[in-house]
């Protein structure tokens, strides 16, 4: 409970020491961060996705290679 | 008596010596043959066992021989075997393994991006709200072909800064073409990356 309010406490400071000091400005500040956010988060699952398929051929490359019987 | 009866006296006489000879002879090789006869018989009598043994011996080289292949044959059947499981546990391994590196090296990957990204923006943010630098010193006059700094409200290229979407001051030019190269260069490693990751 109180490490929630003491999480609670802390994104609120990080909310308002980061959006405008103008109320009026506060929603188009949300949507500006919501759309940066979701672009940063596209941005990071794409790498994420070329990262993971990269790796998974690295792997089956090298289990090929343990795999393929040697010349004596 | 004349010359001719004394001829035909030694003749006889040698007529019979030589018969006696060849009698001898011929008594000797009957002798002979007939050992000989024995020992062929006795060497007869004593081979053919050997032989027999000999054969019963190869009869069972031959079924010890065809053991062996039969132990050698399952042997090269269970090599098969062994290595028909050893393929299929690493087929049956290999795709738990290559999806879990998978997963990881993904997550790790986007992290970081997700994390460069924030500080990028970051130092986008902090150097656009930053004063700018003093102009260095030079001719109060400037050059007439140096290009004129950047707006915010011309993009000089196609890439759109978190600083060109909000409302930037115009006095920060510099410091917001100093984010626009910083991001530039962010997005060309990140092309770089996918190049080299192609």
């Amino acid at each position: 409970m109180r490490l929630g309010l003491l999480a609670a406490a802390g994104a609120g400071i990080w909310a308002l020491r980061r959006a405008p000091r103008d109320p009026r400005q506060w929603p188009e500040a949300a949507k500006r961060e919501s759309m940066r956010l979701k672009r940063q988060v596209k941005e990071a699952v794409e790498a994420g996705k070329r990262a993971a398929v990269r790796r998974q051929a690295e792997v089956q490359r090298e289990i090929d290679e343990a795999a393929r019987p040697r010349q004596y | 008596m004349d010359w001719s009866d004394v001829l035909k006296a030694a003749l006889a006489v040698f007529l019979v010596v030589t018969a006696a000879g060849l009698g001898y002879l011929l008594y000797r090789m009957a002798g002979l043959f007939l050992s000989l006869a024995r020992s062929v018989d006795r060497l007869t009598d004593e081979t053919v066992p050997i032989l027999s043994r000999a054969q019963i011996t190869m009869d069972g080289v031959n079924q010890e021989i065809g053991r062996v292949d039969e132990i050698m044959e399952s042997a090269v059947h269970g090599t098969k075997g062994m290595e028909a499981a050893v393929s299929s546990l690493a087929r049956g391994i290999s795709a738990p393994v290559r999806w879990g590196a998978g997963i990881i090296a993904g997550v790790e990957e986007a992290a970081d991006t997700f994390r460069s990204r924030r500080a990028a923006e970051r130092a986008n943010r902090r150097s656009a709200h930053s004063e700018p630098p003093p102009p260095p010193p030079g001719p109060a006059a400037a050059p007439s072909s140096a290009p004129p700094p950047p707006s915010a409200a011309e993009p000089s290229s196609g890439i759109k800064t978190a600083s060109q979407g909000a409302a930037a001051p115009s006095a920060n030019g510099w410091a917001e073409q100093k984010a626009r190269r910083a991001e530039a260069a962010a997005r060309s490693a990140d092309a770089a990356r996918k190049r080299s990751s192609r």
